[in-house]
């Protein structure tokens, strides 16, 4: 039986990738809206200034959001649970005892397979079980951490879940 | 092969007419105003009888061709119309049988019969209906095969009984509880039925008119229809509550109540998650409260909340919480003084934009209305904000975690430490000006419990402590406390 590590990881670089993907698509929306509403109303405003502009504006917000978010995201192997923190606005910190791991899962979206990423997901018995959620991990990454969740959990059983 | 009762085709007819008959000759109606026919009284009649008369026969037939046989192997079932569906349910997946009466059904002595499942979520199996006296039998049947194959637990003391509700109980539950939903039943009638009352009968013309000439009117039936709602839902919960009754039975605990013949239902002991005491301003201020508890999987209809004291002195109510193996802390530690601060500024915050809101909106409408109108809830808003900061609290010790919070309706939840499945501590923007945090628990059933805006410099402690039941690796250390 190995020890568990201790030390808290980040997640791969790669996750700001994926988040600018998922939050660059609002930004083109209003972007391509606001330019619309322009043309149509006849605003004396050059429709390529007011789009270049939002994009540059939206663009940024969104990169400076997903590399606070980077920053933030920390998970952690503690000898008796899993720790996540996250959030920029709103901080998070989850502890899962191992206890109460009923199964892992791993989870690769066609985004994540692009970027060679993929994500860990840890059910339990709670309601609100779904919601611990590792994600941007490197494939390889997401294995190991997989593998040694269940073995955690598996190490610990002896307790029912419920 | 046993059968359902005969007469419960009358009760399935009626339902169904209810749920679907209603709407279907509604519709019919339209259709055929639609196209230009506008039958007499003698083609409606028709319509009805028709309606009446196929739901009837399709009942007969559902009613009729139902089998089922409860043996040592479980639960065989034949039923359906149009298919035929044989089922086979295995005696192990069936953890207890439920007996249900709803008003009408008391009225023909019939019970539904419900197969709950282990794994919760709604029922494996439903007879409609039995004879009460067939539904009981069945039930003690099926709880003499459950012992004879071992597959219910039959340790502990039974019989016991930890709560009842006796006459003047039963008065203040039905008085001091207030049922939203009967109002929102109540509306719901009055705005489907309403307009069709309005344009068909020779009453709504009048109604009509009555209304609008005389509108001092409006309030006053605005009163009694809150009057009837509460009037309505207190005797509802009289009928449910009647001689409510708490007991220990092997294999967990056994709730039974109900005017003229009852319904009972188990709580597994190994599937309690939490407990919850509930008071409104009005029951506080008289020392009573409710209490609920949270069950992994459905006890009652996959709610995983189920009320085993409907209302009760403070006192008797935590005596049963500590009956069901969970204990309430006595006293909770309150949130910091500048969380009240925080309060106050956001209910100020609140009705500032409320009346700018108003203002800009009465500037756009042709009547003149006060811009300070909405300000005349600067009062009860800190008032509230003010209370929401006093009866939140939490108490953590070496195994519960109690939690409170709510003004109108004030809920403390208490869950046992070895129930805990995640542990959340969460910051906004605004609690961390005030260095104010939460800290929440998941179980696997009901939400949980939050300490709401809790000292961020305590929250260290309190996880820790939260984790503490969790922290030997050793199996045999992790059975629950």
């Amino acid at each position: 039986m190995e020890a568990v590590n201790e030390r808290e990881h980040t997640l791969d670089p790669r996750v700001r990738w994926r988040w600018a993907m998922r939050g660059i698509g609002p930004v083109l929306a209003i972007a391509a809206v606001a330019t619309a509403a322009v043309w149509v109303a006849r605003v004396p405003v050059p429709p390529a200034i007011m789009t270049a502009g939002l994009l540059v504006v939206g663009g940024g917000l969104v990169w400076a959001l997903v590399r606070l978010r980077y920053r933030r995201w920390r998970y952690r192997l503690d000898p008796d649970g899993l720790t996540l923190t996250h959030g920029v606005l709103t901080h998070v910190r989850t502890v899962v005892p191992y206890t109460r791991i009923q199964h892992v899962d791993t989870r690769r979206g066609p985004l994540d397979r692009l970027l060679g990423l993929g994500a860990v997901v840890v059910y339990t018995a709670g309601t609100r079980g779904a919601d611990v959620t590792i994600p941007g991990l490197s494939t390889r990454e997401a294995g190991v951490m997989q593998e040694r969740l269940r073995d955690a959990s598996e190490r610990t059983a002896g307790e029912d879940a419920v | 092969m046993r059968q359902l009762a005969p007469r419960s085709i009358i009760h399935r007819t009626g339902t169904r007419l209810a749920s679907v008959g209603v709407i279907t000759v509604l519709g019919l109606r339209q259709l055929l105003v639609a196209i230009g026919i506008t039958p007499g009284i003698l083609g409606w009649m028709g319509i009805v009888i028709a309606a009446v008369s196929v739901t009837a026969g399709v009942e007969t037939i559902a009613v009729r061709r139902v089998r089922f046989e409860l043996t040592a192997a479980g639960l065989q079932l034949q039923q359906g119309v149009l298919r035929r569906d044989a089922r086979q349910i295995p005696l192990h997946r069936i953890q207890r049988v439920d007996i249900a009466q709803s008003l009408p059904l008391r009225v023909l002595d019939l019970s539904t019969v419900r197969f709950r499942s282990a794994g919760g979520g709604g029922a494996e199996a439903e007879l409609r209906h039995l004879r009460r006296s067939d539904a009981v039998a069945l039930a003690d049947e099926f709880d003499a095969i459950a012992q004879e194959a071992g597959t219910t637990q039959t340790d502990g003391a039974s019989g016991e009984l930890l709560f009842y509700l006796d006459r003047g109980g039963l008065l203040r539950a039905g008085v001091y509880g207030v049922d939203l939903r009967v109002l929102g039943g109540i509306t719901a009638a009055i705005s489907t039925v309403g307009p069709t009352l309005l344009d068909q009968t020779a009453f709504g013309p009048v109604l009509l008119r009555w209304v609008t000439t005389e509108a001092a009117v409006l309030p006053g039936v605005a009163v009694l229809v809150l009057v009837g709602a509460w009037g309505i839902g207190a005797v509802r919960r009289m009928v449910r509550f009647a001689g409510f009754t708490v007991e220990r039975v092997a294999e967990g605990y056994r709730y039974s109540g109900g005017f003229g013949a009852r319904y009972q239902g188990t709580i597994p002991a190994e599937k309690l998650q939490s407990v919850q005491l509930v008071d409104t301003p009005v029951s506080r201020r008289f020392g009573y409260a409710a209490l609920a508890v949270q069950t992994a999987g459905g006890v009652e209809g996959g709610g995983g909340s189920t009320t085993v004291v409907p209302l009760a002195p403070r006192a008797e109510v935590r005596a049963v919480a500590r009956a069901l193996g969970i204990s309430p802390a006595a006293t909770l530690r309150r949130p910091p003084l500048r969380a009240r601060t925080r309060y106050r500024i956001r209910a100020v915050a609140l009705v500032g934009v409320v009346t700018v809101a108003a203002g800009l909106l009465g500037s756009w409408l042709p009547v003149m209305l006060p811009w300070w109108g909405p300000l005349v809830l600067l009062l009860p808003g800190v008032w509230l904000a003010n209370h929401q900061w006093l009866h939140r609290g939490y108490h953590i010790d070496g195994s519960h975690l109690t939690t409170r919070t709510g003004v109108l309706r004030r809920r403390t939840t208490v869950v046992p430490l070895a129930k805990v499945q995640t542990v959340r501590v969460r910051q906004t923007l605004l609690q961390r000006r005030r260095t104010l945090a939460s800290v929440g628990v998941d179980t696997a059933g009901g939400a949980g419990a939050t300490a709401i805006d809790m000292d961020a410099r305590g929250t260290a402690a309190v996880s820790e402590a939260l984790r503490a039941p969790f922290t030997h690796l050793d199996p045999l250390s992790l059975v629950p406390r």
